[in-house]
């Protein structure tokens, strides 16, 4: 490894403070005399700087204004899908009803009443109204 | 008030509890969404959904882990999901902008008149940085973010991350490794 090298692998604690005294004196030294070096440096300098400057360091209160309103949002939402739900309950029970209702109607159209059928043919199925008991054995002709 | 009095009433959904708990963790929710999206607005938004999600949650939330641990899983989750959707609504850009080259080269014209040199510089840096950073996995890419972007200790982040104290001083180690291996790269390829 080239003094280059071993010099570049510490350039993140470098940035950070993080290396003994010792060493940080030794970086300075080799980039006061590397042109390369203490251009990367510079860049790698630069792109941390750019966290700093873009990361939330304080947080306004419309943040949590924000938060509420998308809660509200939401449960206005929630009680729409609720009631939307139970409606389609509704209409599923309605058109059951009505289905119901146009298929028992269609049936009694075509019912063809059992006593007019009766009262057609004579057929009587109490025949002890026609003929009581007593004549029916009083009849000569029955022995 | 202790941990599971404060998680109780956030339980009961009282709202000056939740107030609390966006106050105690908004800087760290935007600064993880921050450092996954690299977007101060879509940070923003973002950081806004975790807390929406933390609301909606709060419920199944059963302290098997510290609270914080829970919001930060929360938080990367959302972000992954948010670069993963995002990605597919850029390359439908990309692809339906295709056919009109004539105003691309405008509309770049436009504004490379419009901006300084210094600010397309930085711009170029802020993407190097940017891809560095999405290039680190996830472990470390998150510790880095709590450390660089919150401007937590090693012990807040492995509190944080649930971890020990030694998988993140070796975690951040790695991570600053790669970062600084990435970067050296492209100086390294830029002034050759």
């Amino acid at each position: 490894m080239n003094s280059c090298e071993n010099i570049q692998n510490d350039f993140i604690p470098y940035i950070e403070e993080n290396l003994s005294e010792s060493r940080m004196m030794k970086i300075d030294g080799h980039l006061a005399t590397c042109s390369e070096c203490a251009g990367i440096m510079a860049e790698l300098q630069l792109s941390f700087q750019l966290i700093e400057d873009e990361k939330f360091t304080q947080v306004h209160d419309s943040f949590l204004a924000g938060i509420e309103d998308k809660i509200a949002g939401e449960n206005r939402r929630g009680i729409r899908i609720h009631f939307m739900k139970w409606l389609s309950y509704a209409a599923v029970i309605a058109i059951g009803l009505f289905a119901g209702y146009l298929i028992s109607n269609s049936l009694t159209r075509n019912f063809i009443p059992v006593q007019q059928q009766i009262s057609s043919d004579d057929f009587y199925w109490n025949d002890l109204e026609q003929e009581p008991i007593e004549s029916f054995f009083m009849n000569e002709n029955l022995f | 008030m202790n941990e599971a009095d404060f998680i109780q009433r956030l339980k009961e959904h009282k709202q000056e509890a939740f107030g609390q708990l966006v106050k105690q963790y908004q800087k760290m929710v935007l600064n993880i969404c921050l450092g996954y999206v690299h977007n101060r607005d879509d940070a923003w938004d973002l950081a806004q959904d975790v807390f929406l999600e933390v609301h909606s949650k709060i419920d199944g939330f059963r302290s098997e882990s510290k609270l914080s641990t829970w919001i930060y899983k929360i938080a990367v989750h959302k972000s992954l999901n948010y670069i993963r959707d995002n990605k597919k609504t850029k390359t439908t850009l990309r692809f339906d902008q295709k056919g009109d080259n004539e105003v691309s080269v405008l509309n770049i014209r436009t504004s490379e008149n419009l901006q300084s040199d210094f600010k397309i510089e930085n711009d170029e840096r802020k993407k190097r940085l940017d891809s560095a950073i999405d290039s680190l996995p996830e472990n470390q890419r998150t510790a880095f973010v709590l450390n660089k972007f919150d401007d937590n200790s090693y012990k807040e982040v492995a509190d944080i991350m649930g971890l020990s104290l030694s998988s993140v001083e070796s975690l951040l180690f790695r991570a600053k490794q790669n970062l600084q291996k990435k970067l050296l790269e492209c100086y390294k390829n830029l002034n050759s």
